[in-house]
């Protein structure tokens, strides 16, 4: 898992788009292409970051794959499969990390897998204690969330999340809510969970750097229509943790990143500048 | 001078604590007083002391039996239009068609003046508790419906596609998230209610009853005994406080997490 993927996917990737497309028509409007030909392939155990403004459509991009909207172009394929409807093996982190007001903190970790199967066994109770364990929230078992900081709270959506046992894990711009520091925090937690955890995740970010410390690819996107602009190898050595951070190549990769993003952005404003 | 305003003296804090009650024993003391002053006679505005004095004369056990009459029909109708509200609103919020089919049907129930349509009722339903309990249901039973399906509609989109994306069927999704989330909705709304029931009841009383504390004011009013009409109307209140106190009360004990988005 150390060494960055190769453009070659494995035989049998876990994610794999194809041209895919979605075009919103509203009633009454001119209809809205959100995003036009995606064509990108997830390995397993791969740890994919798509990079882009906000707008892009990558948090779109991230419901198709969870079949919570249905491409109108191209096809969606999960292990070799073609997506009809979400799936048990796909687990789902939100933005807002949804938690339930009137649960405490251990029903809402066991809340998805009740809500998906109706009951609990011993053995899954036993499980989400060790999540919360391990995501350190133990002594909250039965805070109510909104006694909880906002870190606490992604972490707990997390535990939800895992204990769900997904092969991919989506993660929707999970940390953007958060103060700098706890999200840092939070990217330092998520890395030394997936180095003892490993499994394949597609991360929303609008952070370069969070992107480049987390990923194995970075997907770098284009707004209106959300198209890929460019894919990213990081070559930065696993597991990572603070070394990373203070690696001077981890420096360069980001200046690199944002110098290519901003020439671009540069060149676009240029060419609108000198065609008045 | 804000901490003065934080902080203030033991005199000023008892003070505060105890101000509506004052003001309460102030606007009496004024009524009193002009009843005297001016000798209003009692069939225009009795003194208070003359309502205290009529509401004593009545018995308890009389007292008991009007009371009696009123909750039994007042709590009735409110717990008839609970039990009607909540299937009717979880069905409107699931399916599109009866939401169609239903809401503007509801709209028109609702625009009925239920003062209007009581003698009506009464002649169709006769003139028992059966008849005040379908009419104090009729006036309770829409801002439960209306609010619940509020609530239930309100709920963020992140969570209903976390719902989704775990496949969880319609009446677990109705269930375990949305009658949960309409909770602090509900309980407004079933405050409003427990207001309206008592309006709905005496309303019915008014027209159609031998007992209970609307049949007292109207008795009463019609032998120009204005004193005991009041102490009937006073009791009233007292009944209409308690009532929807109860309703924060159960809240406040059975759903505490709901109080902070209401309150």
């Amino acid at each position: 898992m150390s060494l960055p993927m190769s453009d070659e996917p494995s035989p049998t990737p876990a994610i794999r788009l194809t041209d895919v497309g979605l075009t919103f028509s509203p009633a009454g409007q001119a209809p809205v292409t959100a995003l036009d030909g995606i064509s990108l392939t997830v390995a397993r155990g791969e740890f994919v970051a798509i990079l882009g403004p906000s707008g892009c459509g990558k948090s779109t991009l991230l419901r198709l794959i969870d079949g919570l909207l249905e491409p109108t172009a191209g096809s969606i394929h999960v292990f070799d499969y073609p997506m009809v409807a979400p799936r048990d093996d796909i687990g789902f982190v939100f933005q807002k990390c949804t938690l339930l007001p009137w649960l405490n903190v251990m029903d809402n970790v066991l809340f998805a897998l009740r809500h998906r199967q109706g009951r609990i066994t011993a053995e899954q109770r036993t499980a989400a204690a060790r999540w919360l364990d391990i995501v350190g929230l133990s002594a909250f078992a039965q805070a109510r969330p909104d006694a909880l900081s906002g870190g606490m709270q992604q972490r707990l959506g997390l535990a939800r999340a895992l204990l769900l046992d997904p092969d991919i894990l989506l993660m929707d711009e999970p940390f953007s809510a958060l103060d700098a520091m706890t999200r840092d925090e939070m990217g330092l937690r998520l890395m030394q969970l997936w180095n003892s955890h490993p499994t394949t995740v597609v991360f929303v970010t609008h952070s370069i750097s969070e992107a480049l410390f987390l990923a194995d690819r970075i997907v770098v996107m284009s707004a209106r229509p959300g198209r890929i602009r460019d894919i990213v190898n990081v070559p930065l050595a696993r597991p990572r943790g603070l070394d990373t951070l203070r690696d001077p190549q981890f420096q360069a990769l980001a200046n690199q990143l944002r110098d290519d993003y901003f020439a671009f952005d540069e060149s676009a404003i240029a060419d609108r500048v000198s065609s008045r | 001078m804000t901490t003065r305003r934080q902080n203030p003296g033991r005199t000023q804090t008892w003070l505060f604590k105890a101000l509506p009650v004052l003001t309460f024993a102030a606007v009496l003391a004024v009524w009193e007083l002009c009843c005297w002053l001016f000798a209003l006679p009692p069939y225009l505005l009795p003194a208070p002391s003359a309502i205290v004095t009529a509401g004593l004369d009545v018995s308890v056990a009389r007292w008991a039996a009007h009371i009696g009459t009123t909750l039994a029909v007042a709590l009735g109708g409110f717990c008839l239009a609970l039990v009607v509200s909540l299937p009717m609103a979880m069905a409107i919020v699931s399916s599109r068609w009866i939401e169609r089919g239903l809401y503007p049907l509801l709209i028109v129930v609702q625009s009925i003046p239920v003062v209007a349509i009581t003698p009506i009722l009464l002649v169709m339903l006769g003139p028992g508790i059966v008849a005040r309990t379908v009419i104090t249901f009729l006036i309770a039973f829409f801002p439960i419906v209306v609010s619940t399906v509020t609530g239930m509609a309100s709920v963020p989109d992140d969570l209903l596609e976390l719902s989704r994306s775990l496949r969880a069927p319609n009446r677990r999704l109705l269930r375990e998230i949305r009658l949960p989330f309409a909770v602090a909705h509900l309980f407004a709304a079933l405050r409003v209610s427990s207001t309206l029931a008592v309006i709905g009841t005496v309303v019915a009383e008014f027209i159609s009853s031998d007992q209970g504390l609307g049949y007292l004011i109207f008795y009463s009013t019609s032998n120009f005994r204005i004193p005991l009409a009041f102490a009937a109307l006073a009791v009233l209140v007292i009944l209409s406080l308690i009532f929807f106190r109860a309703i924060v009360l159960i809240q406040r004990l059975l759903f505490p997490w709901s109080m902070a988005t209401t309150d």
